[in-house]
């Protein structure tokens, strides 16, 4: 077998040598290296097994498992042993070409007194040994990654972020949601408002997502993801709460409170159109700036709906549509256009929520200049028909 | 001006406009300047609407905005890597400007960082077939980045699945295989 040598170490300071640092060069990056975490754990079961109690004892610690193969400098090696034995903090560094990613560990095992095996490839041929070795950092926090050798960073949508540096002020004046992992039927998540968070606490959002699609209505929520967005102003007042001031009923619409909402609460609104001569709506004035709007919104649909489908129409207090879009329901599916007269692009398909609730988003047109949009939700596009419709969260950012 | 529809803004504050406030995310970055592979899937959320240039889908070597010396991810008519390997340095780039990804799909990045300082970006959408980019011109690498900083999505948004870097020069296939969507 040929001889080769890698670029791994493990250092240490032992004060009874006259060496000012010890180093241990491996001949390779320690290999099958598992996750570990130690921790007292008392668990209790009742005699029928229906109930459970567990008692642990802080937050335990964790570990990495190793080894260290071909090991051509056993005495080396064996003072490693002794060294850690005295709990002498060690570092590990994968490649000495990079000393900065490195890892200050104490040794858990084996303690002294240990003997060294010999390789099982090389030991007999040139006398290599061999031990498996567990470390766990001074700090107790987690190895980043399992393979420390090869990966320089790791994150998976759900890993933890106790490594990492997170902030994002919260609070309710400034919200921030994200969708549940799945509680209902058809796969569909709830609107869940994320805790407030300061720097190093909880606070950044795992959101589920729709698979990507085609087709419309996106599909079930089954992928999850660490949901990173800049700041952002919803335009709209009371979008939770659509029966304040803030909103005015146009063409004698009426509306109900108390419905499901997406969120698994009872803030959507029932609005009904009961006129067959003309367009109702529930309206809201808002100010915008210059420049392109997106304007979002849930829906769900209800047992009453027009042939025609609902709509909603953002224009100028001149008359200037600047964005719209009308919805079809089909068995509870529905199917979103564009509104005429409006140059409005449709930003996604519909996105499902919990409760039976779509997402519908749009784009509008730019404005050359600040003004005012009249936003109107309207259960039934023509004044000839009649229709609810369950509303819930408008927003205009 | 907002060219991009977000997460769902709730007004709980009576009569007020609420402000979802901007998500910070910095993780600690020792390793030192290498050949490296970035591998990153996300959901394309709406960085190819916001001004050319200005997302930051990832960042070495700062927390946020261009690092003196360092490797980012930026969209800049198309997602692409920009390698500076000195103060003041040109940023040596390389872009996929087609496929362009739309709202929703499924994006996987990978951009490579040779040891003679070569970048190059890669690109697959929905689990399709994977377009590389030219590659950028060759910068020395620097003995050390900016600062040992690697920053998520700076000015931009996404939403995450995986985010890997591995030692040397991999191919999208093997990244996939680490990531486990393969």
């Amino acid at each position: 077998m040929a001889v080769f040598r890698g670029n791994a170490a493990l250092k240490w300071i032992d004060s009874t040598d006259t060496m000012t640092q010890r180093v241990l060069l491996l001949r390779e990056p320690l290999r099958e290296l598992r996750a570990s975490h130690r921790q007292h754990v008392y668990p209790a079961d009742s005699l029928d097994m229906t109930q459970r109690q567990v008692y642990t004892v802080g937050s335990g610690a964790y570990e990495l498992v190793a080894r260290v193969r071909f090991g051509d400098n056993p005495q080396t090696l064996i003072d490693l042993i002794k060294a850690g034995s005295k709990l002498t903090t060690l570092t590990y560094v994968p490649s000495l070409s990079d000393p900065d990613t490195n890892y200050a560990v104490y040794l858990i095992s084996p303690l002294s007194p240990t003997a060294l095996k010999m390789d099982p490839n090389t030991g007999t041929l040139f006398g290599d040994q061999d031990v498996e070795l567990t470390f766990r950092k001074t700090d107790q926090s987690q190895f980043q990654a399992v393979q420390e050798n090869l990966f320089l960073f790791s994150y998976r949508a759900g890993d933890s972020l106790a490594a990492a540096t997170f902030t994002r002020v919260t609070s309710t004046a400034n919200p921030a949601t994200y969708v549940a992992s799945s509680g209902n039927v058809g796969g569909d998540g709830l609107l869940t408002t994320a805790p407030k968070s300061t720097a190093g606490t909880k606070g950044a959002r795992l959101t589920w997502l729709s698979t990507a699609s085609t087709s419309v209505p996106m599909g079930a929520r089954t992928q999850p993801a660490l949901l990173i967005e800049t700041s952002r102003k919803n335009l709209v007042k009371d979008n939770t709460n659509l029966g304040t001031a803030n909103w005015t009923l146009v063409n004698s619409l009426t509306r109900t409170s108390g419905q499901k909402d997406p969120a698994g609460g009872t803030k959507a609104w029932l609005l009904n159109d009961a006129s067959s001569t003309l367009v109702g709506g529930l309206r809201q004035q808002v100010t915008v700036v210059a420049g392109v709007n997106a304007i979002s919104l849930f829906a769900a649909p209800t047992t009453n709906q027009p042939s025609s489908g609902w709509s909603v129409s953002c224009a100028t207090t001149g008359g200037t549509t600047r964005a719209g879009f009308s919805v079809k329901w089909s068995s509870g599916v529905p199917t979103q256009a564009g509104y005429t007269p409006s140059p409005s692009v449709i930003y996604t398909p519909p996105e499902s929520y919990g409760n039976g609730f779509y997402r519908f988003t749009v784009l509008s047109s730019t404005a050359t200049t600040a003004g005012k949009l009249n936003v109107d939700i309207r259960p039934a596009l023509f004044a000839a028909q009649k229709g609810t419709l369950l509303v819930y969260g408008p927003v205009i950012e | 001006m907002s060219l991009t529809v977000t997460s769902f803004i709730p007004g709980i504050v009576a009569g007020a406009q609420p402000i979802r406030k901007t998500d910070v995310l910095t993780f600690p970055f020792p390793a030192a300047p290498q050949a490296m592979s970035i591998y990153v899937r996300f959901q394309e959320q709406g960085n190819s609407k916001v001004g050319s240039g200005i997302p930051r889908l990832l960042i070495i070597g700062a927390a946020s905005g261009t690092p003196a010396v360092g490797l980012y991810i930026t969209y800049n008519g198309g997602y692409g890597s920009r390698y500076i390997n000195k103060v003041g340095g040109a940023a040596l780039g390389s872009t996929v400007t087609s496929p362009l990804p739309t709202i929703g799909e499924m994006v996987e990045l990978l951009v490579t960082l040779t040891s003679a300082g070569i970048t190059q970006t890669s690109q697959a959408i929905n689990g399709g077939a994977v377009t590389a980019a030219g590659a950028a011109a060759a910068g020395v690498l620097p003995q050390t980045w900016a600062a040992q900083t690697l920053a998520v999505c700076p000015n931009g948004q996404a939403a995450f699945t995986h985010l890997l870097i591995v030692r040397g020069v991999q191919t999208m296939q093997t990244m996939r295989k680490y990531a486990g969507v393969a």
